[in-house]
């Protein structure tokens, strides 16, 4: 079970994505994974629900998007998608074909949330009402 | 400002890829080809990896890193014949590149001819990570299913050469070398095949011969 390791390091990048675009808060998370990933999604979201803590995805959604295996033919061109791992051209049956999808662990898209510095609490309330006194009291 | 979607697109194992690429150029320039070693648990990588050691020995430099969760008994068996180091896992289920480079900056500072790396017995998590290797050898012994190629594709489809080993229990099992082969052409039609016994020796001399010619490749390429 290799989904821990995998998940750590896109924890990683979303991280770095957030900070470079002044944000400490992502909502949601898109990621896409193919029969050739070598990924089970439902270990990907375990690992997620348990690495997501202390970071700024931690109250993010995950949602991982099943892409088809597609290979293309290297002799005539056509573009198959295998329903089995049976890596043949479905036009002339060669068997150089090229994965050109459904092989990868791609991160898609990071949604930030609005870029406030950080949601107002209750302190902040109470700290903005003071001031609001002590402005139409002076 | 509302809530903002940053297209990304990007393999989530890039980094890792990328030097995994350079590791390996820079071995190909030194002229050490890379050998990632994968198969199930106890389909006989240390047996052949010792097995080979004594048949290159005083011809080529070689040096191997082996992978373990928990022991160094692997490395305790190569020490006799060559420079290893043990990459001990702690519990992971396969190498990453993290660990090759620090295993390899542990090894005596020599250009090898062959750096073999013995991955942890894993069908399934080796087989998505880069450890940058030249050419990628599936092990799969006579005494698991001959439909293993089937049911594990992805190792399969990334092996550029697969060894049937144990071939001296062959008689005694019922395992079939051409559905075996039959079955892993379905995954990669160019796929090699060897067959080796590594405790007799037989098989061991064609391997050794496919290692030194994959090797000229890649000296011949970088050159």
């Amino acid at each position: 079970m290799h989904e821990h390791s995998l998940v750590r390091s896109l924890l990683t990048q979303v991280q770095q994505i957030a900070l470079l675009n002044g944000s400490n808060e992502v909502t949601d998370i898109e990621v896409e994974v193919g029969p050739l990933s070598g990924i089970e999604s439902s270990l990907v979201e375990s690992a997620f629900t348990t690495l997501r803590m202390g970071t700024c995805a931690e109250t993010s959604k995950l949602t991982v998007r099943h892409v088809p295996l597609i290979v293309a033919c290297q002799d005539c061109g056509t573009e198959t998608e295998l329903e089995c791992f049976r890596f043949r051209c479905s036009e002339c049956q060669s068997g150089s074909v090229k994965v050109i999808q459904g092989e990868i662990f791609r991160l898609l898209t990071v949604t930030l949330a609005e870029s406030k510095p950080s949601e107002p609490t209750m302190a902040d309330a109470v700290t903005s009402a003071t001031t609001e006194e002590k402005r139409s009291g002076s | 400002m509302s809530p903002q979607t940053i297209r990304v697109n990007r393999d989530i194992q890039k980094e890792q890829k990328e030097r995994a690429a350079n590791l390996r150029e820079h071995l190909s320039r030194q002229g050490t080809l890379v050998i990632n070693l994968v198969s199930s648990p106890g389909a006989g990588k240390t047996a052949l990896l010792e097995a080979t050691a004594k048949h290159l020995r005083g011809k080529h430099r070689i040096a191997v890193l082996v992978g373990d969760l928990a022991t160094d008994r692997d490395a305790q068996r190569l020490e006799p014949f060559v420079p290893v180091r043990q990459l001990t896992t702690g519990g992971a289920c396969h190498l990453e590149i993290d660990l090759v480079q620090r295993g390899l900056d542990q090894l005596p500072n020599e250009q090898y001819d062959f750096l073999f790396i013995e991955n942890v017995g894993n069908l399934v998590c080796p087989a998505s990570h880069d450890l940058a290797e030249h050419v990628r050898v599936v092990l799969l012994s006579t005494t698991e299913g001959d439909d293993k190629p089937a049911k594990y594709p992805k190792m399969f489809r990334t092996s550029e050469l697969l060894i049937i080993t144990k071939s001296d229990l062959l008689p005694h099992v019922p395992f079939s070398i051409p559905n075996a082969i039959s079955d892993a052409k379905q995954v990669r039609d160019g796929i090699e095949t060897l067959t080796v016994g590594a405790l007799q020796g037989e098989g061991i001399a064609e391997w050794c011969e496919w290692l030194q010619n994959k090797r000229q490749e890649i000296v011949s390429t970088t050159a």
